[in-house]
């Protein structure tokens, strides 16, 4: 018995040096590709992605179409994408329904997907990470009911029709204030997230509903073309309310234009995304839904330090 | 599953070459030899790489200790440098000389300053350096930077990062130095607060230095908040660098930090200039991590060596243990009686001096054997000389001589007597071919021996043949009496002048057998007596004695046998000695 063990002992040395030789760190590469490259926000995701990758030894390629709606750009950039044959695909997707099939074929060819932020109509991702959306719609209607309340006229600004975020938040939205409030939804309006068509969408709203009290953009395009209709028509009577935050609406905030907005922590989401992916390739167990949280922010508190740091990204 | 492997084993076990048997010396050395090898092996690796581990830890040290005082040394200067332009600044505004400000500002027109401005007081703007207006709602005497100096003091102070907001539609991240000034305008005396506004471009160069794979540096504030870090905004973000905790509680200098099985090693430096400090931070992965390359080549250097020394303990083994199976072979040959196999010496010393042992062995069996089988032909050869002299012609003529003339003298009696003790002598001298009998049977033989010759020597002499009950069932060498006797009556008793006796005597002494043949006779001559035994003798009852002697010696050993001692004209006695057995 004893020479069963001495001999095993020995195998084991033996193994024990051998695998020392193969734990050398690998290069990982993935393909983050996000419904639009030319955004403030999915340029916060990127740079959140990019450190991850620093952290974790991870080859990024940042990838999407110029325009949020051209969803069959995202398809083929995806498709490509998949040629390339990555480790990984992080993935917004731009289309709650357009994006399912792509993903399928990305992980038929055994590659892991990601979602950050939107997701698709399918089950086969690997792990989504996001605000919870719902919770964002939710708590935009909640500081509204507390800074207007009563039974004020609400527009909502919604985005593209057919992602899965816009479809939360516009739920979560409508749910709070149909439910728990006096307030009233008189129409919800989609942008595609353009901020032109969405100050076009404004300026029509207003003309068409001269007592509404309330806009609120349900994402960072959809608050900034109204505040800019608004800024206009020099209408900062009208409460509007957004989600995100971006620089020039910080300082439509700072003038009073912009009322309340629900922060998002993009970078966070970016950096997590590629953790998960991180976590994922080297068979770590990764929970299926990863929410980053969200943030309320005013004129009162933009400056502090916790909402400057989230709001002006520090190049 | 135990018990399966058992049998797997017992399986191979049966089916190698005893050679290979676990147990074999073979096995046990080579496994032994490679066991402790390895250890050795991998203890030297273990201790020469925590030795080059410290030594790199220590080169890293010095390393990081030398770029953190680098870095400090050139942010020291630089914020001394962006000092000595506020303060110039300052001295040119003294007696309120905008152009001259101006003038100065064009000549150290700098992309890292962001803004330079004075504020009155009151926050109201007194100057620009640069002709971006101001927003209008900024409320300047709400900000950090305006209420860190007093106004007029000529303080200094060192913001942290900030979002600086006093155009529209900027928000740019700066770092703010607030000077105190004073100026006269006139007759009116003002004091105010001037802005230098820092962005990050040249903090972030400074910083920047390589420290190390995976080193960074950073700086913090003496509350550890944080001023500058290769990574802000991800810390802005919520993902915390565990290193800033640490190293605002520690001192300056350098410090191995261990955190979740991590190796840290940070290095702090103090600010002259302001209230800052450098820190550089790199992981220390040691050896293994160093390089990838050196970790591949040492390993296969620890694999080789490794691999090198279960080969080479395997021959070494082979090469000790070959020879003693050759030995083992040979020995098996031996127990088959085949001597005259030898070993031819090779291999290691042990075994060459083990193999010369066994041919010793081999060669002294040998000869034993040999020695064996030439005592028994001799005492074969004896035996047949005793049977000769028994069956003598010259005592069986002179005895039917003497029974002829007792019967032709008509003494009848003494012929039965006669030819009945010849019988029984000649029946106990075959005693069915047996070399022992018992000694009740030895001094029968004697005595019809003695019958026959005290008649036929008209009793010339007397004998009288005692001994211990005890010795009749014992065993002895048969017809060892009767040479002695026919010795002493020949030359003892035969030819003396008065009547002779002859005292045969059976006992034990000293755990052995003894007989004892006295004679009255004339005695030996002490010269003759000292080598009886020795020299061959020439005559026929001589004869008789040395066989005797010789024969208890081949059969018993040299310890055993004859012993005379005589006195001249006294008589002899012949003891004869044999091992007592039953």
């Amino acid at each position: 018995m004893r020479r069963v063990i001495c001999f095993g002992l020995l195998v084991l040395l033996i193994v024990v040096s051998l695998s020392s030789c193969t734990a050398i760190k690998k290069t990982y590469s993935v393909d983050l590709i996000v419904k639009t490259t030319n955004s403030e926000f999915w340029a916060s995701v990127y740079d959140g992605a990019k450190a991850a990758g620093a952290e974790y030894n991870i080859d990024l390629r940042f990838l999407g179409p110029s325009k949020e709606e051209d969803h069959h750009v995202q398809v083929s950039i995806i498709k490509q994408s998949i040629q390339q044959n990555p480790d990984a695909i992080i993935l917004a997707a731009s289309d709650y329904h357009l994006i399912a099939e792509p993903v399928e074929i990305a992980v038929e060819s055994k590659i892991p997907v990601i979602l950050v932020d939107s997701g698709v109509n399918s089950d086969k991702w690997t792990s989504f990470v996001s605000t919870d959306n719902y919770k964002a719609g939710e708590v935009l209607a909640q500081e509204i009911e507390k800074r207007v309340g009563g039974s004020a006229e609400i527009v909502v600004i919604s985005f593209v029709k057919n992602s899965l975020p816009s479809l939360e938040r516009t739920a979560g939205f409508s749910d709070y204030i149909n439910d728990k409030t006096e307030m009233k939804i008189v129409e919800i309006v989609y942008c595609d997230s353009d901020i032109d068509k969405a100050e076009q969408l404004t300026v029509e709203i207003l003309q068409k509903y001269p007592e509404v009290q309330v806009i609120a953009g349900l994402n960072a395009q959809s608050a900034t073309g109204a505040a800019r209709a608004l800024e206009k028509l020099e209408r900062s009577d009208i409460f509007l309310a957004g989600i995100d935050c971006t620089v020039e609406e910080a300082d439509y905030m700072e003038q009073g234009i912009l009322d309340v907005a629900v922060l998002q922590n993009p970078y966070l989401m970016g950096y997590f995304s590629v953790e998960t992916a991180y976590n994922v390739l080297t068979g770590k167990r990764v929970e299926r839904n990863i929410h980053t949280e969200v943030y309320v922010i005013d004129k009162e508190n933009m400056f502090s330090e916790e909402y400057l740091r989230l709001i002006f990204p520090f190049y | 599953m135990v018990r399966f492997i058992h049998r797997i084993l017992h399986r191979i076990k049966t089916m190698l070459p005893p050679n290979l048997r676990w147990n074999s010396l073979l096995v046990v050395m080579s496994f032994s030899t490679t066991f402790i090898a390895v250890v050795a092996v991998l203890m030297i690796t273990f201790a020469m790489n925590n030795r080059f581990n410290a030594s790199i830890d220590r080169t890293t040290e010095q390393n990081n200790t030398q770029i953190v005082d680098n870095v400090s040394d050139s942010i020291d200067s630089y914020l001394k440098e962006i000092r000595s332009v506020s303060d110039t600044i300052s001295n040119l505004l003294i007696n309120y000389n905008p152009e001259k400000v101006f003038n100065f500002y064009h000549l150290v027109l700098r992309d890292d300053i962001d803004t330079i401005a004075v504020f009155d007081a009151q926050g109201e703007l007194v100057m620009k350096t640069d002709s971006r207006n101001l927003k209008e709602n900024v409320d300047i005497k709400r900000q950090n930077w305006f209420r860190s100096v007093a106004p007029g003091s000529r303080m200094y102070m060192f913001t942290g990062p900030h979002v600086q907001r006093l155009y529209k539609g900027e928000y740019r991240w700066v770092i703010s130095l607030s000077t105190g000034v004073e100026w006269t305008d006139g007759e009116n005396k003002h004091q105010g607060v001037m802005l230098v506004d820092l962005n990050f471009n040249n903090i972030e160069e400074m910083c920047s230095k390589e420290l190390g794979e995976k080193g960074y540096l950073y700086i913090i504030d003496k509350n550890g908040e944080l001023i500058y870090h290769p990574r802000q905004q991800m810390i802005y973000a919520g993902i915390k660098d565990k290193t800033i905790p640490i190293a605002s509680a520690l001192d300056d200098g350098s410090e191995i930090i261990k955190r979740d099985g991590d190796r840290i090693l940070i290095s702090v430096k103090t600010l002259r200039n302001a209230d800052w400090r450098i820190v550089g931070v790199s992981p220390l992965n040691g050896l293994f991590a160093y390089d990838a390359e050196l970790r591949i080549f040492i390993s296969l250097i620890v694999i080789s060596v490794v691999l090198l020394i279960i080969f080479l303990s395997v021959i070494v083994s082979f090469f000790i243990t070959s020879p003693m199976y050759r030995l083992m072979r040979l020995m098996g040959k031996v127990e088959e009686e085949k001597f005259n196999t030898y070993y031819v010496a090779r291999g290691v010393h042990e075994v060459k001096e083990l193999s010369f042992a066994f041919n010793q062995m081999v060669y002294k069996i040998k000869r034993l054997m040999e020695q064996i089988v030439e005592e028994q032909q001799l005492l074969r050869k004896s035996e047949m000389k005793l049977l000769q002299a028994q069956i003598n012609p010259h005592f069986l003529y002179n005895t039917l001589d003497s029974i002829m003339w007792m019967a032709e003298s008509g003494d009848q009696k003494n012929v039965v007597k006669m030819i009945s003790a010849l019988a029984q002598f000649f029946r106990l001298s075959l005693s069915g071919g047996y070399d022992t009998i018992l000694v009740a049977d030895e001094l029968k033989h004697v005595e019809n021996y003695l019958i026959i010759q005290k008649m036929r020597y008209n009793d010339q002499f007397d004998y009288e043949i005692t001994y211990d009950e005890a010795v009749l069932q014992c065993k002895t060498l048969k017809i060892v009496l009767q040479p002695i006797v026919e010795n002493a009556i020949i030359h003892g008793v035969a030819n003396l002048p008065y009547k002779g006796k002859i005292t045969i005597n059976a006992g034990v002494r000293q755990d052995r057998l003894f007989f004892k043949v006295i004679d009255n006779g004339f005695g030996i001559r002490p010269e003759k007596l000292d080598n009886i035994l020795e020299e061959k003798p020439t005559t026929r009852s001589g004869m008789g004695v040395y066989n005797v002697n010789k024969r208890i010696q081949l059969m018993y050993g040299a310890e055993y046998g004859l012993q005379f001692e005589s006195q001249p004209d006294e008589g002899t006695t012949v003891s004869i000695i044999l091992p007592l057995a039953k």
